[in-house]
């Protein structure tokens, strides 16, 4: 490595950097620290779209590759090193503006990078501590004091800082966004196969300086033994409300145990590599014994879990399950806020053929509170409640139907679906489009499949925007799939912590209706059986292949 | 708490002892309450528009997700659900021919359908749109169930009417009477005055086939007035004898406003 001298802005890069950062992780303090050594570009948020609506006329500027041009040359430092700083929602838009696309795929995301940054390398700037992170998070969003700062690096609205109050459930959204935009990333790094410098907030609070020579470091740079950071701009926001609010949480996890969300605030992160298990609140231990070998999960409790034992059998026009009022508050508001931390740290893809909306699987990296419905006790209370012999696999996805999404047409279900095979019989297993194709069982490289068909549909309300429900978005449910979409025989209407649920049979005919006045959204499940057993029953006809 | 104008009960005692009663709007908060807490004493045809009644119905059985097998001790009598939209053409006349097919008589209208939408004339186009509709729901539909109901079997049944203690209760509501200024509530205010009046007038006409008309005027519930005692001045109306009457069910005890009638004095 060369010692590297002084350097001024202006140049052409050589050598581009990505500080890879979700709210609150002291991206800023570490930017400003890279600035501070002059050879490490200039990095800050370049690709967020306040920056650039604050600047582009600025400077005079009117298209996108015209504001990158100069994004790039302030950016570099003279030594050729160009940096930016980006946070998940940021970098959807830089992909979006310089694809010209509304949509990008996570697999196409880095040859954008590519384009305009041939090379980049990579550092992760993360917050074991989610808790404390979302607090922080949600009291910036009320207080809009993003940073204490004699010069505030970014445009910014007016701080407001009598909004301070303690609001549980922004809290909860907020770790849930912090988790979910981490997750962003990990999928970004994984796809690409990228090893990123992982930086871990608390070390960097502890030692600036040696997070800014991890980072020179990565960049193949090293700084003078004697060189040493100016004094930080910035000051520590977290205060005695800070600890004030971490109590009340920690206490109100303790009394209730269904605060799943908060439950995962409090367990720290995993690298990238090895996400962080699905654990249940019932899972926690009440002492601090450790471990001995691999956790065994208790029962989940759905007793406590569900609001309401009073479900209703349905028949017309075949028979189904609905329920109004399905979990209990903290487990509902859990879910709301999980969902728009998906929606929020844009993890939706529309990548359901023939459907006007778009989805993300649950899998057991990203469940959160959502593990209620990929759990063992979830799986066989479904299986029983329609006596269907279910194997086990379940495809958990949720949907997002913008306003206005088209109807879809009336079909039964009764689908082939395809999971890796159990490694241990009894074991759940949850659709992953990682890991196998869920139609045709491709992309599962060595490992054995299976072939199954769906068994029971499912389908939660959720996150709907208040005074909505029934006035469009509903499930119809109809006798055939000739139907007209618009006259269903039953609407099932789109009401938060409501379900209606059937198993798939040659006749379980239903279809999404248009929701022409607000977004609609949900959780849609299937549990699964033997191909064998829906031949025995209905014959191999029956079974209808996408 | 005990209503005040309940009165001496001459309701017919036919069949198991209950009264047929067709509920619009059995879905809502007092719609839901009045299915599963007075199913025994009615047959209750409960009519809904969207969101489905949570309550047993003919093809609606409650059962426990966890026990599937069990059967619920509290599961409580079927009510007759039907979906209908009563401000399309034909469907107040579907709903009275399906009660009449299942239960061969009525004795009770309890008109709680509602449409209500709260905004300011000035700086929102809310108000405007919604006009008709809330005056259509909350007038004419309680005017056309009335009519459809009285042609298709009250009428010439005066006598069998009048044994039969036979009503209807319009559920309006005390802003139909007071002015909460600042609320946004005129224009679903001003169809639960119109409600008010019509109940009067429907009353009034209503009396010559053995028909008595009420209606119940409640304060916000379950925030200030309970659900079940806005439900029970519904079946207290039911059971006494009041006619002509609206029933403001607020504060500690229940009032009873008596709609006068009025002849200009050329006329009288």
């Amino acid at each position: 490595m060369a010692d590297i001298s002084i350097g001024a802005p202006g140049a052409t890069p050589s050598l581009s950097y990505v500080i890879c950062a979700t709210p609150r992780t002291g991206s800023y303090v570490l930017c400003e620290a890279l600035r501070a050594t002059s050879v490490a570009g200039c990095p800050t948020e370049y690709f967020s779209g306040t920056y650039e609506r604050y600047w582009k006329p600025r400077w005079g500027v009117e298209t996108y590759p015209e504001y990158l041009a100069r994004v790039t040359r302030i950016g570099t430092t003279v030594n050729g090193v160009f940096g930016v700083k980006v946070h998940p929602i940021q970098f959807t838009h830089f992909a979006r503006r310089v694809s010209g696309r509304a949509e990008v795929p996570m697999e196409q995301r880095r040859q954008l990078v590519e384009r305009w940054f041939p090379g980049a390398r990579y550092v992760w700037i993360k917050r074991t501590d989610k808790l404390r992170q979302g607090i922080s998070y949600a009291r910036a969003l009320q207080t809009r004091m993003w940073w204490d700062a004699d010069q505030p690096p970014a445009p910014y609205d007016a701080p407001r800082p009598d909004a301070l109050r303690f609001d549980q459930a922004l809290i909860e959204r907020s770790v849930l966004q912090m988790h979910t935009e981490e997750d962003t990333w990990r999928q970004y790094f994984e796809i690409h196969g990228l090893e990123p410098l992982i930086v871990n907030y608390e070390e960097m609070v502890d030692d600036l300086l040696a997070a800014v020579r991890q980072v020179l470091a990565h960049l193949d740079m090293k700084l003078p033994d004697d060189f040493s950071l100016p004094p930080s701009g910035f000051r520590r926001q977290a205060d005695a409300t800070t600890e004030e609010w971490v109590g009340r949480l920690k206490h109100a996890i303790s009394r209730n145990p269904a605060l799943l969300l908060a439950e995962r605030a409090a367990a720290p992160t995993t690298a990238a590599s090895s996400p962080a298990p699905v654990r249940f609140a019932s899972d926690a231990r009440t002492d601090n014994s450790p471990s001995e070998g691999a956790p065994v999960r208790p029962p989940l409790e759905l007793r406590r879990l569900l609001a309401s034992r009073r479900w209703w059998r349905c028949t017309r026009p075949y028979p189904h399950v609905r329920a109004e009022n399905v979990f209990v508050p903290d487990l509902y508001r859990s879910l709301e806020a999980g969902f728009r931390a998906f929606v929020a740290a844009d993890r939706f893809s529309r990548d359901l053929p023939g459907y006007d909306a778009s989805a993300l699987a649950i899998t057991p990296a990203n469940a959160g509170p959502f593990s209620v419905f990929i759990s063992r006790e979830w799986h066989d209370m479904l299986a029983e409640l329609f006596g269907v012999p279910a194997t086990g696999e379940v495809n958990v996805t949720l949907h997002h139907h913008a306003k206005g999404s088209l109807s879809g047409s009336p079909h039964n279900d009764l689908n082939p679906a395809w999971f890796p095979k159990p490694s241990r019989a009894g074991d759940i297993t949850v659709h992953d489009p990682a890991r196998c194709n869920y139609r045709y069982g491709t992309g599962a490289g060595a490992v054995e499949t299976v072939e199954r068909v769906r068994a029971v549909a499912l389908i939660y309300y959720l996150a709907e925007p208040d005074g909505y429900a029934g006035w469009g978005g509903e499930t119809g449910l109809y006798r055939s799939s000739s139907s007209p979409v618009g006259r269903p025989v039953v609407a099932v209407p789109a009401v938060n912590n409501s379900l209606v649920s059937f198993e798939c049979t040659p006749f379980s005919f239903h279809s999404f209706v248009t929701n022409p006045y607000a977004e609609r959204n949900c959780l849609v499940m299937w549990l699964h059986r033997s191909r064998n057993d829906v031949i025995d029953r209905w014959g191999e006809q029956s079974i209808v292949s996408w | 708490m005990t209503s005040s104008i309940g009165g001496e009960s001459r309701a017919l005692s036919a069949g198991e002892g209950r009264r047929v009663c067709i509920l619009t709007g059995a879905s809502g908060v007092l719609g839901s309450y009045f299915c599963t807490h007075f199913a025994d004493r009615y047959d209750i045809v409960a009519v809904y528009r969207r969101n489905r009644p949570q309550a047993p119905a003919q093809d609606y059985e409650a059962v426990d997700p966890l026990e599937p097998g069990r059967p619920l001790a509290d599961a409580g009598r079927p009510v007759f659900a039907i979906q209908a939209d009563l401000t399309a053409e034909g469907d107040c006349e579907r709903v009275v021919e399906a009660a009449l097919a299942r239960f061969d008589r009525i004795d009770l209208l309890v008109n709680a359908a509602v449409a209500s939408t709260w905004a300011p004339m000035l700086g929102s186009e809310r108000l405007l749109a919604s006009a008709l509709g809330q005056l259509t729901t909350n007038v004419v539909v309680p005017l056309q169930m009335a009519v459809v109901v009285a042609r298709a079997f009250w009428q010439g049944r005066d006598e069998e009417n009048r044994r039969a203690n036979r009503n209807v209760v319009n559920v309006s509501s005390v802003a139909g009477l007071r002015l909460y200024a600042g609320s946004g509530q005129s224009m679903y205010a001003a169809s639960k005055a119109a409600l008010n009046h019509l109940t009067g007038h429907m009353a009034d006409e209503f009396s010559a086939i053995g028909v008595r008309v009420n209606a119940t005027a409640a304060e916000s519930f379950p925030s200030i007035v309970s659900i079940e005692r806005a439900a029970e001045a519904i079946t207290a109306l039911d059971t006494g004898s009041l006619n002509r009457s609206i029933v403001v069910v607020d504060g500690d005890r229940d009032e009873v406003i008596q709609l006068e009638t009025y002849a200009p004095a050329a006329v009288r």
